[in-house]
């Protein structure tokens, strides 16, 4: 996993992930996975998983007859022109070569900019002091986490990624639901996945473009009362609640 | 083949966007922060902008000058105690080139200094620069007023810019809002003008040019907050029509059509009775100015604490 260029030696690499709904059981083994290794104090997450069926956050959706339940797993989304990044006074957000918006904590003021422009709310501000359930260290030393009145947030494993590894929650999800590899490369398995699964990111609208894309759940056999017969060209769907 | 239902073209970001919160970052302080600097700069450049020399004075300096300067000051203070790692506040100064908070700090820095090598002689005596670059004639004094009023304009405006570049909060992202910050804070200004010179039985000479300058800035900043809410109702996100609705119907609603009534109605009325009132003119101005300023305040809080984003994580 070399940093600099793709295999044909064209354009840089550009790390991206694609989760595959259809596979994800909603476990949460990702969000504790992410939560141990980068040593997240209590009340942190980097990664969660939403189940994201119903009309409310963490409900379950459809009938009684026919209930439905799926999932949505949230971190940062690694955008390409990222919305955290210019509004940063202190250069701490940054973008590498490969793509990866990681935060220098020692450069963060604690301003909350980033979390403001942030369309994805994965941004985490550390209000109170860190309080963790060992009173030793986890995870990876490489990693700075609950640092009082500054900002953090999904790093994509960086430490790993570098050293050659999957990220953690890649490495411990028990449906492989996600993967990893170069959006660059049209042959990776990304690419691939992107271009034959239909994976769509999470509000294109604003213009972020994210390296991260998720394959939407087949509701081919699911019913809902009230929306099963309804058929409608792709155009007039709306975007959001209607 | 058979047409997709309704349920099967439901994609992802359909199941995400309708999780929306409250943003819970920005709230008083913020709004205080705001309303301090804009209003301190802004009566800055309105003092310097109609010459207004006879203003009254304290420990020999102009009386809007220094309620300028302490009102950036108090602002400044709000927005480092406000920051996480406020010992870290230099560290704000580091990319002017793309952030507008860092340009914002970088103006408040340029005119606190300034404005405090202005003040210290009138404390401390005679100092090097005591007569020499502050006396207004002088070219050095000039120039530092010019690159002064420069930084208060880049104070007035940069919150709205700071406001404008979140885009995950669509309340906010509108071209009209760092208009309508600039617009509200020199019309606060004006107010704030007109309260203290009246206070101070200097509003005479001046009271025609200041009262008419004051009704235009009120007219025109009603406008634009107009010109605003009809700019964020044709922006159909669910993010843009729910803060639209918090700041109209909702939770902010009173803190904003209070904010209109004091801060814009009542004023506009009392400017206009003072042009016919004669004796009770600089009261009436006075009055109308001190309602703007407070006006002012309570609509940044408004405006801000409506801001929603789409989030399901807060």
């Amino acid at each position: 996993m070399s940093k600099a260029k793709t295999q044909n030696g064209a354009r840089p690499r550009r790390w991206g992930m694609v989760i595959d709904l259809n596979r994800c059981i909603g476990c949460q083994t990702c969000s504790v996975a992410c939560k141990i290794k980068n040593n997240l104090p209590e009340g942190t997450w980097w990664n969660r998983v939403l189940t994201v069926e119903g009309d409310e956050i963490d409900q379950v959706g459809g009938t009684v007859e026919h209930p439905t339940l799926s999932f949505l797993p949230m971190a940062c989304q690694h955008c390409e022109d990222p919305a955290c990044l210019p509004v940063c006074p202190t250069g701490a957000t940054y973008k590498r070569e490969d793509g990866i918006v990681a935060i220098h904590t020692e450069d963060c003021i604690g301003c909350r900019s980033c979390i403001q422009a942030c369309p994805y709310g994965v941004r985490v501000f550390n209000e109170k002091p860190a309080k963790r359930p060992t009173d030793h260290a986890l995870g990876s030393s490489a990693v700075t986490s609950g640092v009082r009145g500054t900002v953090e947030k999904c790093d994509f494993c960086m430490d790993r990624i570098d050293a050659g590894a999957l990220p953690m929650c890649i490495e411990t999800c028990p449906a492989r639901a996600r993967f990893v590899g170069d959006l660059n490369d049209p042959d990776s398995e990304v690419s691939r996945l992107i271009r034959e699964q239909g994976a769509q990111q999470l509000q294109p609208e604003m213009g972020t473009n994210p390296s991260v894309y998720y394959i939407p759940v087949q509701r081919r056999n699911v019913h809902r009362t009230g929306l099963d017969s309804i058929a409608v060209e792709p155009s007039t769907v709306a975007v959001g609640p209607s | 083949m058979a047409k997709p239902t309704l349920i099967e073209r439901e994609r992802t970001y359909d199941r995400f966007a309708p999780h929306l919160v409250p943003q819970p970052h920005w709230r008083g302080p913020h709004a205080l922060w705001f309303w301090a600097m804009g209003l301190g700069a802004g009566t800055f450049m309105v003092r310097h902008a109609f010459s207004l020399t006879d203003t009254g004075t304290v420990l020999g300096l102009s009386l809007l000058d220094v309620v300028g300067l302490v009102l950036v000051g108090i602002g400044g203070l709000i927005l480092i105690l406000d920051l996480g790692r406020p010992e870290r506040v230099l560290k704000a100064l580091k990319r002017p080139d793309r952030s507008w908070i860092a340009r914002g700090a970088l103006a408040d820095f340029v005119f606190l200094i300034i404005g405090a090598l202005y003040l210290l002689p009138g404390w401390f005596g005679a100092l090097p620069w005591t007569d020499e670059p502050f006396l207004e004639a002088n070219l050095t004094a000039q120039v530092m007023i010019a690159i002064s009023f420069a930084a208060a304009a880049v104070i007035i405006a940069y919150p709205g810019m700071v406001l404008y570049e979140s885009i995950s909060i669509r309340l906010w992202h509108s071209a009209l809002v760092p208009a309508q910050f600039i617009a509200h804070a020199l019309t606060s200004s004006l107010g704030l003008t007109l309260f203290v010179l009246a206070v101070n039985g200097r509003l005479e000479d001046v009271r025609t040019e200041l009262g008419v300058g004051f009704l235009v800035g009120l007219v025109a900043t009603l406008g634009i907050t107009h010109m605003y809410v009809l700019d964020r109702a044709h922006e159909h996100t669910p993010a843009a029509r729910a803060g639209l609705h918090r700041l109209l119907r909702g939770g902010m609603a009173a803190h904003f059509w209070t904010s209109v009534l004091i801060g814009f109605g009542v004023p506009v009325v009392l400017t206009l009775i003072a042009f016919a009132a004669t004796a009770a003119g600089p009261a009436l101005l006075a009055i109308g100015g001190a309602l703007s300023v407070a006006g002012s305040l309570q609509f940044r809080y408004a405006q801000l604490c409506a801001g929603v984003k789409v989030s399901p994580l807060g």
